[in-house]
C-alpha cells in the first residue's frame, strides 16, 4: 500500500479533481470494507457491502472540503460504521452485536446533552486501559469485529478475548467514576 | 432516573488509529471506483439547475481518470461550478494614497471551473504564433502574448486565443451554461472541447471553446469565440508555442477571473 500524501490529495479534492479519490480508494478500500462486512454481513451480502463501501468514499467526494490532513482514516472508519448502520436501519434489521450497556444514572435530559462529553471521557479512559485490553476494546465496540477474529488476528484464545473485554469494561467504568460519571 | 447507554454508543470517538483491517485487493478497488463513478453519473443526472451541465463532463473526466489512458493529467483542476452558492475571489487594488481595497469579485452565472493546480514550481511565460487566422490576418506570423478578434462593436466576438498559467490559487471561470463536447489527447496537449452559453439575450450567444493543457510547461491556452469549432481547432493546430524562458510574473492580487470571450 503505498503511503498518501494526505494534505496534496485532500487538496487537490477540494479543488474537484477526482484523480485524487483513486489513491485513497486504493490505499482504503480494503480497510472501510472490512469493518462494513463487520457490520452487516451477514445478514447481508458480499455486494450489499461494496455498495455502502462505495457511498463512503462518493460521501468523501462530496465532503471533501470538511476533512482534515491526517484524519482521513478517522473518517472513513467513522463514515463507515455510520453508513453501515444507516443500511441495516433501512432495512430495519437490527445490528448484529452482542450489546453490553452501561448504566448512567442522569438527573434530567440535559445530562443526555452531554453525551459527546461521555464520549471524549470514554476516549481517554481507553487510552489509558493497558494493552491487550484497549485494542480488544477498541476492535470490538469500534471496528465491531467478532471475538472471533480478535482472538485470530491477536492469536488469543477466544474466551480470553471476552474475558479481557468483560475487564476492560470494569476498568473503563472504575476511570469513568472517577472522572465524576454517575454510574 | 437511570439511563442505559450502549458501549458501542459510547465508544464513537475510540478510533484506533494503529489498527488495520483488511488486505489490498486490486479487483475490489476497480469494483469501486466503477461504483463511485456511476453514483456521480447519478448525481449529475439529478440536478436541475439552469446551466443543465451534461453527465458526460464527468462520465469523460472519469473514464479518463479510472481507466489506463495515454491521457495527460492536466494541471488544471476542472470541476462544474457548485449548485449552490457563487463562485467568488477578489481583486485587491493598492490605490496611490497607499490605502488598500478589496474588491470581491462573485461569479453567479459560473458554469465551470479551472482551479490551477500545485505543480512546484512557476511556469515559464509563453508565446504564440498563429499560422493560420479567420481574420485579422495581419498577426499571422507574428509572436505576441494573445490574439484577439473582437467583431467590432457587437454581435459574436469571433475568436480569442489567451494562455492562463497554473499558479497555485489561480482559478479561471467560464460563465454560463457549459457543455463539453469531447475530450483527447493531442501530443502534449490535454484538450477539452467545450460550449458556453452566457446572456444569449445580448447577443454574444454561444462561445465554443478549446483548452489545450500543457501539464509538463504549466500553461493552458484558451481558444475561444463565436466562430465554429472546425475555425477554431484550425487555429489551434497551426498555433506555434515557444518558451521565452522567463518565469510568469504572477500577480497574487488578481487570483481570479473569466474566460468568456469579451471586449474590453
Amino acid at each position: 500500500m503505498k503511503s498518501l500524501d494526505e494534505k496534496q490529495i485532500l487538496h487537490r479534492l477540494r479543488d474537484g479533481d477526482a484523480h485524487a479519490l483513486e489513491p485513497i480508494i486504493d490505499a482504503y478500500s480494503a480497510y472501510v470494507y472490512a469493518i462494513v462486512k463487520n457490520i452487516i454481513d451477514p445478514p447481508l451480502q458480499p455486494e450489499d457491502c461494496e455498495e455502502v463501501v462505495s457511498d463512503v468514499f462518493y460521501r468523501l467526494w462530496r465532503s471533501a472540503g470538511t476533512v482534515m490532513p491526517g484524519k482521513l482514516k478517522a473518517w472513513l472508519a467513522a463514515a463507515a460504521r455510520n453508513r453501515a448502520k444507516d443500511k441495516l436501519r433501512s432495512l430495519h434489521i437490527g445490528i448484529p452485536l452482542e450489546e453490553e450497556q452501561i448504566e448512567l444514572e442522569i438527573s434530567g435530559p440535559e445530562e443526555l446533552a452531554e453525551l459527546g462529553e461521555l464520549r471524549r471521557l470514554t476516549r481517554r479512559a481507553v487510552e489509558e486501559l493497558p494493552e491487550p485490553e484497549r485494542s480488544i476494546f477498541q476492535r470490538y465496540y469500534f471496528l465491531y469485529q467478532k471475538t472471533e477474529d480478535i482472538a485470530s488476528v491477536m492469536q488469543l484464545n477466544p474466551a480470553t478475548v471476552r474475558t479481557k473485554l468483560a475487564r476492560g469494561r470494569e476498568k473503563l467504568r472504575l476511570i469513568l467514576l472517577q472522572g465524576g460519571v454517575s454510574l | 432516573m437511570k439511563y442505559e447507554l450502549k458501549w458501542t454508543v459510547l465508544a464513537e470517538d475510540c478510533f484506533p488509529e494503529d489498527i488495520m483491517l483488511g488486505e489490498y485487493d486490486e479487483a475490489l478497488n476497480t469494483r469501486i471506483k466503477e461504483k463511485v463513478m456511476k453514483r456521480m453519473q447519478e448525481e449529475m443526472r439529478r440536478k436541475k439547475r439552469y446551466k443543465r451541465i451534461r453527465v458526460a463532463v464527468l462520465a469523460a473526466v472519469l473514464t479518463v481518470i479510472f481507466t489506463v489512458t495515454a491521457y495527460a493529467a492536466g494541471l488544471f483542476g476542472q470541476k462544474l461550478a457548485p449548485a449552490e452558492g457563487t463562485v467568488s475571489g477578489e481583486w485587491i487594488w493598492h490605490n496611490e494614497d497607499g490605502s488598500v481595497e478589496v474588491q470581491k469579485m462573485t461569479y453567479p452565472d459560473a458554469g465551470y471551473i479551472l482551479t490551477a493546480e500545485d505543480t512546484g514550481s512557476i511556469p515559464n511565460q509563453i508565446e504564440l504564433k498563429a499560422n493560420w487566422l479567420p481574420s485579422m490576418t495581419e498577426n499571422v506570423g507574428k509572436w505576441g502574448a494573445y490574439l484577439h478578434d473582437d467583431g467590432g462593436t457587437d454581435g459574436p466576438i469571433p475568436y480569442g486565443v489567451s494562455v492562463y498559467y497554473a499558479i497555485p490559487g489561480f482559478t479561471a471561470v467560464l460563465n454560463g451554461e457549459v457543455n463539453v463536447i469531447q475530450e483527447e489527447s493531442w501530443g502534449n496537449y490535454k484538450v477539452t472541447k467545450l460550449t458556453a452559453s452566457w446572456h444569449p439575450e445580448y447577443g454574444i450567444g454561444v462561445q465554443n471553446f478549446i483548452l489545450l493543457q500543457d501539464e509538463l510547461r504549466g500553461y493552458m491556452i484558451s481558444i475561444g469565440g463565436g466562430d465554429s469549432f472546425e475555425t477554431l481547432e484550425h487555429i489551434a493546430r497551426e498555433l506555434e508555442v515557444r518558451d521565452t524562458g522567463k518565469p510568469v510574473e504572477y500577480d497574487p492580487d488578481f487570483n481570479i477571473c473569466i474566460m468568456n470571450v469579451g471586449r474590453g
